[in-house]
């Protein structure tokens, strides 16, 4: 049972992660303006990071769709994920009207509000389920179950 | 205290291996910027790896050359002294109806294509156009008036440090939150 909710998970969130990767890499350049707008980062390090971060999203995806490395995978997902929050958090805190790019570079887009951040949350919780399900000491004891049963 | 303390540390690493993993999570982030750095060289759409002359991302150098600035002071000054110029804002709608700069109209950057036809009946291309958006970097700024000078619009002026700039600098505001 253990093993199917893991295997359903990596699934469900490597998934979102190509998902949102996807418009990214096809737009760098709106990608680049949306990471402007969060005014987070020297301007220096804008395009590298708007190169970067995308493809980061596209390896965790496939790494988490095919199950390798996948307790660092999740671990290095949800820290992908909580830095969205501060990054959006920050920027609302501060009263700058963003329209996101987390799944989509467009502009015409609804504005993030607090309430929004649910999507950002529930992937964090998804990739922290993953890294605990992947615990040695979950996983042992959960063969150690499989292995009582008759 | 110290003891326990690094004690409950070795067993949480023990217990999620998090030590063991990180060097997988450093292949996967340099392998991610490599990546990047590949992809781009061929991509259609490659972006410069600095900002060079421009500063700001999507916005072209010709067009760039033809932006000045200004300071939130001066901006008031030139749009209450009626030199042809205009007060504009781009941040969205809903935060331009609670407060903005008295006098400005709404541009919203997000939702330009809407409202610029209006915009462009009222206002002729010979005004002098003040934007201003949020705050510090003036990236929205940057990108409607690069919209604004590809439209024909000569004067184009950007206010530094946005209405962050021009609320810190005492300047008059207007909108729903100071109606009373």
């Amino acid at each position: 049972m253990r093993r199917t909710v893991g295997i359903v998970l990596r699934l469900i969130v490597g998934g979102i992660f190509l998902y949102a990767a996807y418009d990214k890499v096809i737009h760098p350049g709106q990608f680049a303006e949306i990471l402007m707008d969060y005014e987070a980062l020297p301007l220096g390090a804008v395009n590298l990071v708007a190169l970067w971060l995308p493809m980061l999203e596209v390896i965790v995806g496939l790494a988490l769709i095919v199950g390798l490395w996948v307790r660092a995978n999740a671990l290095l997902g949800s820290g992908l994920m909580a830095v969205f929050i501060v990054g959006i958090a920050q920027a609302l805190g501060r009263g700058v009207g963003l329209h996101c790019g987390c799944f989509s570079t467009s502009p015409g887009g609804e504005a993030r509000t607090w309430i929004s951040l649910w999507e950002e949350g529930l992937l964090v919780g998804g990739c922290v389920a993953l890294w605990v399900l992947r615990w040695p000491t979950i996983r042992s004891l959960s063969i150690a179950q499989h292995r009582r049963a008759p | 205290m110290r003891d326990s303390r690094s004690g409950a540390f070795s067993r949480f690493c023990a217990r999620t291996r998090v030590l063991e993993d990180s060097w997988r999570i450093v292949i996967v982030v340099f392998s991610a910027l490599l990546l990047g750095l590949a992809v781009n060289a061929f991509h259609p759409q490659s972006l410069p790896l600095t900002l060079a002359e421009a500063k700001r991302p999507g916005i072209p150098l010709r067009i760039w050359k033809r932006l000045r600035f200004t300071d939130a002071q001066k901006a008031f000054e030139m749009a209450a002294r009626g030199e042809n110029a205009l007060l504009v804002d781009v941040r969205d709608r809903k935060d331009y109806e609670q407060s903005h700069g008295r006098g400005a109209v709404s541009l919203p950057y997000h939702g330009f294509d809407r409202t610029y036809p209006e915009f462009a009946s009222r206002v002729p291309l010979e005004k002098r156009i003040l934007l201003y958006c949020y705050g510090t970097k003036c990236g929205m700024s940057a990108r409607v008036a690069t919209r604004l000078v590809e439209r024909g619009y000569a004067n184009v002026v950007i206010v530094r440090n946005g209405f962050a700039g021009w609320t810190a600098a005492g300047l008059p505001v207007a909108g729903e939150r100071h109606s009373e």
